[in-house]
C-alpha cells in the first residue's frame, strides 16, 4: 500500500552497506589530495593559488560527503538537505561580500 | 460509509509487529525511526555548517583586506604539523567509516576497534594542536593577551642572517598589526573546530563502552551511523580550514 | 465553494474524558521528565506567559517615562537599559519560541496523526534551555541589565558600555539552541512521522506555517549564535574583530546578527499565521481558499526571508549598491503575505461565519498585520528609510506586525485551541470584551507612534521635544487599556479551568484530526493510527460523519 510506504520504508530507503574497499580508496584519494595542495601552495600560480587550494578543498568534501556520509546512497530528502544547507550558506558569504565589494567601487 | 472513530480501538489500521527493543514507542517501525535519527543529525550539521559558516565569512573578508599581513601571519604556522593533522583526522575519518561497516555487519569487535582507532586519532590530532598552541603563546601570538607584533617587524634570523621562517618579509608597523586579526581567526576556528573534536571524543568513549556490550552489533546501527556523520563533518571543517589557513601565498 | 453546514451531536452532553494527557500521571517529576509533547507544551506556556509579564512590565515602565518630555522618571541609562530589556524578553523569551513551543508543539503530532514529535528528549531539552535563557536573562536584569537595546549593535556593545553584555549575549545564545532544537524536531516529525494518506497537501496549513518558520530557525539562529560569541570575545578578550583600530569592521557584527534577525520576524509571524488559515477556515465553515498557494508561500516567504537582512542596515555604512539590491529583494518578500491576506479574506466570501473570539482576533490580525506590512514596504524603500529609521515609525511598524499580528495571532490559538487542550469552554462575553479592549488599546497605543515617526520624534530616547507629547500621552493610555486588555485573559482563562463549560471532541465544528480526538487528548494521542483519505478542510468529509456519541475513554 503505497499510501502506509511513507511510514514502513520512507523513499524505500535502500540499506547499502558501502564496502571497506571503497572507503579504503577514498583514503587514499583524500591523502594524496592533501599532498597535492601543499605542494600547489608552493607553486606559483599568481590570482589561482587560493581558487585551487579551495578546489581541492571542495573535493576532498564532497567525497568525504558522498562515501563516508553515504550521501551518495541516500534518500532524495538527505541529498535536498545537504544542498540546502551548502546553498544558504553561500547566500550569507555571497550576498555579505556584495556589500564588501561595492564599498569602494574601482578601489577594491 | 461509516467513518472509523479515532478514539475506540476497531478496525486496526496497521499490523502490528513485534519491534526491535530498541525501536522508540512513538515509532511506527524500526525504518521509520532510523530515517528521522539520520535526517535529525542532518538537519542538525545544517545548523553546523551556518555555524562554522560566520567565521568563514569573517576569514574571507579580513584576508581580503589585510593579504600582506594574513601572508606573514600564516608564515607562522608549521606546516609539516598542519599536513600531518590532516593526514590524521583523514585517517580517524577512515576509521570511523570501518567502525560503522562494522556494526552493519554486526562485528562487534572490530567495531570496538574501530571506534577506538578512531579516538586515538583524535586525540593525537589535539595533541599537536596543542604543541602548536603552545608555541604561539610563547612567540606572544595569542591576540588579545599580551599581542606581541615584534616578529613581524623585526623577523628572527638565523646565524647566517637569513630569516628563520623561509621568506618571511619584514612587514611595517601598521601592517603588522593587521597580524592580530589573523591569529583571532586562526585561534577562533581551530579552537571552536577542537572544541567539537572534545565533544567528539566523549561521546567516541562512550559510545565504545557501549559497542563492547553489544548495544550496536544488533541491528542497531543509527547510533554509530549518526556519529560518524557528526565526526567526517567536523573533518571537512578541518580540510576547508587547513588550506585556508596554513596555505596562505607559501610561493615567491 | 460555499459553505458547508455541519451539525455535530449536540456538545452539552459532553463529559470530561476520565484518562486524558494531564492526568494519566502524577506529581513533579512526571511532568519536568516529561516526553510527551503535549505536557511540554503546557510547560512552555506557563513559561512563556512568565515572560510575556516581565517584558509587559518594562513596556510599562517605558510608556510611563514617555508621558513627560523631559526623562524625569528614570535617567536615560536607565531607560537604555528598560527598552533593552523590553526588546530581548519580548523577542528571545516570547515573539519566537510562543506559537512554535506551545502550539506547534502541542498540535503538530495530532494534526499529522502521529503520536509524539520525532525526537521528544530533545523537546524536553529545548524546554530546559529555555528556562536556562530565561534565568540567565532575569539575572542580567537584575545584576543591573544591558542598555544597548536587544541589537547589541556594535562598537557600542563591544567598546563602549559597561553593563552585562555578555550575560544577555549568552541568555540569547542558550534561547537560540532551544529555537534551534525545536525546529529540527518539527522538520524531522513533519516529514517522517505522517500518518498513512497523510500527504504534505493534505497537510493543515497550520504545519506548512511551522515547518518554514522551522527551516528558518534552523539556519538563521546559528549565525547569530556566532555573532553573540565573537562579541563576548572582543569585550573580554579584545579580539579586535568588531574593533576599527585594531582593523575590525563593525558592520561585520551587523551582517551576521540581521542575516538571523531578519528571518527572525518571519519565525515570529509564520505560526501566526499558520493559525490564522486554521481559524479563518473554521469559522467561515469554508475550505481555505487557495491551499496550495497559501503553503507554497510560506516556503516563499521562508526562503525569501533570508535575502533581505540589510534593509536593517542602510543608514550604517554599507555600499549604496548593495542597498539597492536589498531594497529591490524586500519589495519582493511582501509580496507572498500579501497572498495570504487576500486568501483569507477570500476564504470568507460565501462562508457561514460566526464570530466567535478566535475570529475577531484572526480580523484583528487582518488589518494590523497589513497595515504593518505596508509601513514595512514603506521602510524597504531605501529612500523613504533614510528619513523613517530609527525614528518612531519603526517602532509603530513592527509592533503592528509583531503585536498587531503575531500577538494576535498567539491569543486566537490559545482562545481556538483552550477547548482542545484543557477539555473546558472559556467564556465567550469575556473573551469578546478583551478582544476588543486589545484592538482598541493596540491602535490606540501604535497608531500615533507612526505620526510620531513621520514627525521626526527618535527611538530609543528618553526624552523628547514637548511638541509631541500629547501624541505620547495618548500612546500611553492606549497602552494601559492594552495591558487591560492581556490581563482578561489571564483571569478568565484560569478561571475556566475549574468553571468552564465541558467542551467535549468539537466545539467548534472543525475539520482536522486534532478534534476528532477527545478533549483533552490522550497521551498517545491516537488509540490506532489514522489512515487519511481527505483533504484538510473537508467540511463535506465532516458533514457525513455519522452522529455518533461523544466518544471518550473511560
Amino acid at each position: 500500500m503505497s499510501e502506509q510506504s511513507n511510514i514502513i520504508d520512507p523513499e524505500h530507503a535502500n540499506h547499502h552497506i558501502v564496502s571497506p574497499l571503497v572507503y579504503f580508496a577514498v583514503y587514499i584519494t583524500l591523502l594524496a589530495c592533501t599532498g597535492l595542495t601543499v605542494w600547489a601552495a608552493y607553486q606559483e600560480f599568481g590570482i589561482f593559488n587560493p581558487v585551487i587550494a579551495l578546489a581541492i578543498a571542495c573535493f576532498k568534501g564532497t567525497i568525504v560527503i558522498l562515501f563516508f556520509m553515504h550521501v551518495l546512497y541516500s534518500t532524495k530528502l538527505v541529498k535536498l538537505t545537504v544542498f540546502a544547507g551548502f546553498t544558504t550558506f553561500l547566500v550569507l558569504i555571497v550576498m555579505t561580500m556584495l556589500d564588501y565589494f561595492t564599498r569602494a567601487w574601482g578601489r577594491w | 460509509m461509516d467513518s472509523q472513530t479515532l478514539t475506540t480501538s476497531t478496525a486496526v489500521a496497521v499490523e502490528h509487529h513485534s519491534h526491535p527493543s530498541y525501536q522508540k514507542h512513538h515509532f511506527e517501525t524500526e525504518g521509520q525511526q532510523r530515517e528521522a535519527a539520520s535526517l535529525g543529525m542532518w538537519v542538525f550539521l545544517l545548523t553546523e555548517i551556518m555555524f562554522f559558516g560566520g567565521m568563514f565569512f569573517a576569514y574571507l573578508l579580513y584576508r581580503n583586506w589585510y593579504n600582506a599581513a594574513f601572508v606573514e601571519a600564516s608564515r607562522q604556522l608549521s606546516i609539516p604539523l598542519g599536513t600531518a593533522n590532516t593526514a590524521i583526522l583523514i585517517t580517524s575519518g577512515f576509521a570511523m567509516a570501518l567502525a560503522v561497516w562494522s556494526a552493519e555487519v554486526r562485528k562487534k569487535n572490530l567495531l570496538v576497534l574501530f571506534l577506538i582507532l578512531t579516538n586515538i586519532f583524535g586525540l593525537a590530532f589535539l595533541c599537536v594542536k596543542y604543541v602548536e598552541y603552545k608555541e604561539k603563546w610563547e612567540h606572544r601570538h595569542i591576540p588579545g593577551i599580551r599581542y606581541s607584533i615584534e616578529e613581524f617587524v623585526h623577523p628572527l634570523l638565523k646565524s647566517n642572517g637569513t630569516t628563520e621562517l623561509e621568506g618571511a618579509k619584514a612587514l611595517p608597523v601598521d601592517t603588522a598589526k593587521q597580524t592580530e586579526m589573523f591569529f583571532f581567526l586562526y585561534f577562533a576556528m581551530t579552537g571552536m573546530h577542537a572544541l567539537h573534536m572534545i565533544i567528539g571524543i566523549g561521546l567516541l568513549c562512550m559510545y565504545t563502552v557501549l559497542a563492547a556490550r553489544g548495544k550496536y552489533t544488533n541491528g542497531y546501527v543509527a547510533p554509530i551511523e549518526n556519529f560518524g556523520l557528526y565526526w567526517h563533518f567536523v573533518d571537512i571543517v578541518w580540510i576547508f580550514l587547513f588550506p585556508l589557513l596554513y596555505l596562505i601565498n607559501r610561493h615567491g | 465553494m460555499s459553505a458547508t453546514i455541519v451539525s455535530l451531536p449536540d456538545q452539552s452532553t459532553a463529559r470530561l474524558p476520565k484518562v486524558n494527557y494531564l492526568n494519566n500521571e502524577h506529581g513533579l517529576l512526571s511532568w519536568l521528565l516529561t516526553g510527551d509533547h503535549k505536557r511540554i507544551a503546557v510547560l512552555y506556556l506557563i513559561s512563556t506567559t512568565f515572560f510575556f509579564f516581565v517584558g509587559g512590565a518594562a513596556a510599562a515602565l517605558i510608556r510611563m517615562e514617555l508621558l513627560t518630555p523631559q526623562s524625569d522618571l528614570m535617567a536615560p541609562d536607565t531607560y537604555n537599559k528598560v527598552f533593552s530589556a523590553h526588546g530581548l524578553v519580548m523577542v528571545f523569551l516570547f515573539l519566537v519560541p510562543v506559537v512554535p513551543a506551545v502550539f506547534g508543539n502541542f498540535l503538530i503530532p495530532i494534526m499529522i496523526g502521529a503520536k509524539d514529535l520525532a525526537f521528544p528528549k530533545i523537546n524536553l531539552l529545548s524546554w530546559y534551555l529555555y528556562m536556562i535563557a530565561g534565568t540567565l536573562m532575569l539575572a542580567t536584569l537584575i545584576f543591573g541589565g544591558v542598555d544597548t537595546g536587544w541589537t547589541f549593535t556594535t562598537p557600542l556593545s563591544t567598546h563602549y558600555v559597561n553593563t552585562n553584555v555578555v550575560s544577555a549575549g549568552m541568555a540569547v545564545f542558550v534561547a537560540g539552541f532551544s529555537s534551534i532544537f525545536t525546529g529540527l524536531n518539527f522538520i524531522v516529525t513533519i516529514h517522517r512521522m505522517r500518518a498513512p494518506g497523510m500527504t504534505w497537501f493534505r497537510m493543515p496549513l497550520f504545519v506548512w506555517a511551522h515547518y518554514a518558520a522551522s527551516i528558518q530557525m534552523v539556519l538563521g539562529t546559528p549565525v547569530v549564535a556566532i555573532a553573540i560569541i565573537l562579541v563576548i570575545l572582543e569585550r573580554t578578550i579584545g579580539i579586535g574583530v568588531f574593533d576599527p583600530t585594531k582593523g575590525g569592521d563593525p558592520l561585520l557584527f551587523q551582517h551576521l546578527f540581521w542575516f538571523y534577525s531578519h528571518p527572525a520576524v518571519y519565525i515570529m509571524i509564520l505560526p501566526p499565521m499558520g493559525v490564522i488559515s486554521e481559524v479563518m477556515s473554521t469559522f467561515s465553515r469554508k475550505r481555505v481558499f487557495g491551499y496550495t498557494a497559501v503553503a507554497f508561500s510560506s516556503v516563499a516567504i521562508a526562503v525569501f526571508g533570508f535575502f533581505v537582512w540589510a534593509h536593517h542596515m542602510f543608514i550604517m555604512g554599507i555600499s549604496s549598491y548593495s542597498a539597492l539590491v536589498f531594497s529591490l529583494l524586500t519589495m519582493l518578500v511582501a509580496v507572498p503575505s500579501a497572498i495570504k491576506i487576500f486568501n483569507w479574506s477570500f476564504t470568507m466570501y460565501k462562508g457561514s461565519i460566526t464570530f466567535e473570539t478566535p475570529l475577531l482576533y484572526a480580523f484583528g490580525f487582518i488589518g494590523l498585520f497589513t497595515v504593518g506590512g505596508l509601513t514595512g514596504v514603506f521602510l524597504g524603500t531605501m529612500g523613504a528609510d533614510i528619513h523613517l529609521t530609527e525614528t518612531y515609525f519603526i517602532v509603530a511598524h513592527f509592533h503592528f506586525v509583531m503585536v498587531g499580528g503575531g500577538l494576535m495571532g498567539y491569543l486566537a490559538a490559545i482562545h481556538f485551541w483552550w477547548p482542545k487542550m484543557t477539555g473546558r469552554m472559556y467564556p465567550e462575553t469575556f473573551s469578546k470584551l478583551a478582544a476588543v479592549t486589545v484592538f482598541i488599546g493596540f491602535n490606540l497605543t501604535f497608531l500615533p507612534q507612526f505620526i510620531l515617526g513621520y514627525m521626526g520624534m527618535p527611538r530609543r530616547y528618553a526624552a523628547y521635544p514637548p511638541e509631541f507629547q500629547v501624541l505620547n500621552v495618548l500612546s500611553t493610555a492606549g497602552a494601559t487599556v492594552l495591558g487591560l486588555g492581556y490581563l482578561l485573559p489571564m483571569i478568565y482563562l484560569v478561571w475556566s479551568l475549574k468553571y468552564g463549560k465541558i467542551a467535549g471532541n468539537n466545539p467548534w465544528q472543525a475539520t482536522g484530526l486534532e478534534w476528532q480526538i477527545q478533549s483533552p487528548p490522550l497521551t498517545e494521542n491516537f488509540l490506532v493510527t489514522p489512515i487519511v483519505d481527505h483533504d484538510a478542510y473537508d467540511y463535506e468529509w465532516l458533514a457525513h460523519q455519522t452522529p455518533r456519541e461523544v466518544t471518550t475513554v473511560g
